[in-house]
């Protein structure tokens, strides 16, 4: 997580500053996501609509080293036109979209070459192999989407809030979950007492508002 | 050369080298690796073809309006 934040740092202050500027008031959009990871991180992205035949597959991205390219290549939700918070497949889709654009952040150890995707993330993935670093790079995208998409920041705020207390007290985060726009099992993550914690301690670290 | 090999090398032709690619699966079964090459390969020949839409609206505007509790 320190390592993660260490790389997304710049993104997280503009965005959680912009937030701010808004008292809290709005979650945030795809389109400020994929702008600041342009200006930060130094990249032209294009995000292409397409139909995967393997319904698990939800999005691809595919950086270039000389050009500074990323194309992501992502599924929309098929049911809505338009996103509907809540449309647990429209939540999956923006959530597809930022942990794509978290990998652009990837470190070099956490890059995957394209001689390498079979043997060294689809075989790995079917493992759950996490001392693969290409492996163990899907699973700390999925934290960063969750700091892009439910800000610390914001979800500090949210904390005690009625419909949060009543989410811990039932199990039900559909609400949490769609005023974010995110999936309900991240949802569940963001809000939970150690991933509170661990975020804390690690924005501290960090020099990031803890 | 496989189809991979040969759409890896026409992107790069395009946008010179990758230096990563990443595919969001878990759980997948071997013939479902093969089908997720090969999307893979259909999406990116889709898109050397000029056959794919860039998303510039992600439709998540109206969403907003969503007010949150303190």
């Amino acid at each position: 997580m320190n390592n993660l934040l260490a790389r997304l740092k710049p993104i997280i202050v503009e965005l959680e500053h912009d937030l701010e500027r808004d008292n809290f008031t709005r979650p945030v959009e795809i389109s400020e996501l994929v702008a600041l990871f342009s200006k930060h991180a130094d990249r032209e992205i294009e995000v292409l609509d397409v139909k995967f035949k393997l319904q698990k597959l939800r999005g691809l991205n595919v950086s270039f080293s000389d050009s500074k390219k990323t194309l992501i290549f992502t599924r929309p939700c098929e049911e809505s036109h338009t996103f509907d918070p809540g449309c647990e497949e429209c939540r999956g889709f923006r959530f597809t979209i930022a942990k794509e654009l978290v990998h652009i952040c990837d470190s070099q150890s956490d890059k995957t070459p394209p001689a390498a995707i079979r043997a060294e993330l689809l075989e790995g993935l079917v493992t759950f192999d996490l001392d693969r670093s290409g492996v163990a790079a899907e699973y700390i995208a999925e934290l960063g989407a969750t700091e892009l998409l439910a800000p610390y920041a914001h979800r500090r705020l949210s904390v005690g809030s009625f419909t949060e207390e009543k989410a811990k007290a039932t199990g039900d985060y559909d609400k949490l979950a769609s005023q974010f726009g995110i999936p309900v099992k991240y949802a569940k993550l963001a809000f939970s007492d150690p991933y509170m914690e661990l975020v804390k301690e690690a924005r501290r670290l960090n020099g990031l508002r803890s | 050369m496989t189809a991979y090999d040969a759409i890896i090398s026409d992107l790069e032709s395009k946008h010179g080298k990758i230096d990563n690619i990443k595919f969001i699966v878990k759980d997948l079964t071997r013939p479902e690796i093969d089908m997720a090459i090969d999307d893979f390969v259909a999406a990116a020949s889709s898109y050397l073809n000029g056959g794919l839409k860039p998303v510039t609206e992600f439709a998540d505007k109206g969403f907003a309006a969503t007010r949150f509790e303190r």
